[in-house]
């Protein structure tokens, strides 16, 4: 007996996955920026 | 007592060093196909010096190899800091050809910081370089990220497999076998491959005015050296060159790829994705980037180095991340670098000093490391204040629930010992040759932690006992000292054993 064939929005999945990867990275990256962005007014008021 | 090795350790060696060799020599292909393609004859020649080299001695290797290889721990590791030592010798011979190198010694140690991802350089007038040789440079440092192992991995796993792939300093098997694990980090790879190299080429092409082919020969270069988190640059002023923003922001995306485990890039790709902010390793992470982050901006801030908010995070987050990820791009000059003094100069060296993410491809302490330290520095505390017959919980999350045992705390402690040590050795030897303190400990680190940023102590009049000194460093750091152990050992038995 063979396993039954996934539905083929989950064989997709798996690609999608990679595009998930590096956008959820893109957004790692911008969210520290603007941290950074935010801290370096901060510091600078100060000196 | 010390166990003398028999003829039969030599061959098993022998034979899986050789299948490494031909693997390497496939990849030594590429540069010599670009080389015939770009009429570069000189390279060319030098090339296909190499290649044959590498396929000669790997066949001699692979000849030599028992019918039944059974390759233990020991001779596993063995092979993992041979081939470390062998293939940047061999890989040296088109630098060394190329007369961009004062000294052999030098052709040798930008190979060895190529494949160690470390970035650091002693080329003269990379500007005029052939375009194989660059991309031969920046090949070196992918095949050095992936691991040299891996790429073996995906084409013959075999029985000691999963020794190979500890050796090369990972230590998490994400899917069942090291086989389909190895696959999956080339998928990881190739995902980030296409979407870099288009978004770097794009950017190239469209903002900065390159012409296309152009574009995407310094967008697949720099994504070389940003995702292996390496360093190298197809161009002497680094990422500076670019004078760009956007192309800063896409290589940092990129560093950062780098950086992560694998794990977590499964856990992005596949699932589940709630659990990536509660592994011990994230949190760290995350906690010494902010503070290395913060320290460094401030700084900078006090030294008025910077005067607008644009400029002075553009600078400081693109240097401090490039020294956490251990990329070791730049987007000032080394000079101007040797002047960041203070906080921001402490603030570089300490995210240096403790690197990315375990089994990833950055080096340096390594954020689940810093993080368990962390922890059992807690629990000691702990049951200190605590009554006598109080427990104190062990538990942490890293892909699950785990338990920070004797055994791991110990083996924690040692390796981040070691890489203190590393630190030490390098300052110390640079200190002996009058280098200040500050530039001295700070080259070091960059040396051991493989990350490549440097304040001009790294020179082609540079002392040859430092340069040895940084070669070493690499080296040991690359591989977190147990393969270079276990080949001292092996080394030992074979003169002092019975």
């Amino acid at each position: 007996m063979t396993a039954p064939r996934e539905p083929r929005w989950k064989e997709w999945r798996g690609y999608v996955g990679g595009l998930v990867m590096f956008a959820a990275e893109a957004l790692i990256v911008i969210g520290l920026a603007v941290i950074a962005w935010l801290y370096s007014i901060v510091v600078l008021a100060f000196f | 007592m010390l166990i003398r090795p028999i003829a039969d350790d030599f061959r098993i060696i022998a034979l899986y060093l050789g299948r490494i060799l031909l693997v390497v020599a496939a990849a030594g292909l590429l540069p010599l196909a670009w080389a015939a393609i770009a009429r570069e004859w000189d390279p060319f020649g030098s090339f296909l010096l190499m290649v044959g080299l590498l396929a000669v001695l790997g066949a001699i290797g692979v000849r030599l190899g028992p019918e039944e290889p059974k390759l233990d721990w020991s001779h596993g590791m063995v092979v993992v800091a041979l081939t470390w030592l062998v293939v940047p010798i061999i890989g040296a011979i088109p630098l060394l050809l190329s007369g961009h190198f004062v000294r052999p010694l030098d052709a040798f140690f930008d190979s060895m910081s190529g494949l160690t991802t470390t970035g650091l350089s002693l080329l003269s007038d990379l500007d005029h370089l052939a375009s194989s040789l660059n991309f031969w440079r920046h090949l070196l440092q992918f095949l050095g990220g992936q691991g040299i192992i891996i790429a073996a991995l995906t084409i013959f796993a075999g029985t000691g497999g999963i020794t190979l792939y500890f050796g090369e300093a990972r230590d998490e098997r994400i899917l069942p076998s090291v086989t389909s694990t190895a696959r999956f980090i080339w998928g990881v790879s190739v995902v980030h491959l296409v979407f870099g190299v288009a978004a770097l080429g794009l950017v190239g092409w469209l903002a900065l005015g390159f012409d296309l082919d152009r574009a995407l020969f310094h967008g697949l270069l720099v994504f070389f050296a940003a995702f292996d988190t390496g360093g190298f640059s197809p161009m002497s002023t680094s990422i500076g060159y670019y004078h760009s923003a956007l192309f800063e922001g896409f290589t940092a995306l990129l560093m950062v790829a780098g950086a992560m485990s694998f794990g977590l890039h499964y856990a992005l790709w596949r699932g589940p994705r709630r659990a990536i902010f509660a592994n011990l390793e994230t949190r760290t992470i995350l906690s010494t980037f902010g503070f290395t982050l913060f320290v460094t901006l401030l700084g900078l801030a006090a030294t008025s180095v910077f005067t607008t908010a644009v400029g002075l995070t553009r600078q400081g987050f693109f240097q401090v991340l490039s020294a956490h990820t251990g990329t070791g791009f730049a987007t000032v000059s080394t000079a101007e670098l040797a002047r960041w003094g203070g906080l921001a100069f402490g603030g570089l060296a300490i995210a240096m000093a403790l690197g990315g993410m375990g089994s990833s491809t950055a080096g340096g302490v390594k954020s689940l490391r810093i993080g368990l330290t962390i922890k059992s520095v807690v629990n000691q505390i702990k049951q200190m204040l605590l009554p006598e017959h109080a427990l104190v919980g062990t538990g942490y999350y890293q892909s699950g629930e785990k338990h920070l045992n004797l055994n791991l705390t110990q083996s924690v402690m040692i390796i981040s010992l070691l890489y203190v040590a590393l630190y030490l050795l390098g300052a110390g030897i640079g200190l002996a040759y009058g280098i200040p303190l500050q530039s001295a400990l700070f080259e070091s680190v960059s040396a051991s932690a493989n990350v490549g940023l440097s304040v001009g102590v790294t020179d082609p009049s540079m002392p040859v006992l430092l340069e040895l000194t940084y070669m070493l460093q690499m080296w040991a750091g690359r591989l977190e000292f147990v393969a270079v152990f276990s080949l001292i050992g092996f080394l030992l038995a074979w003169v002092r054993g019975k």
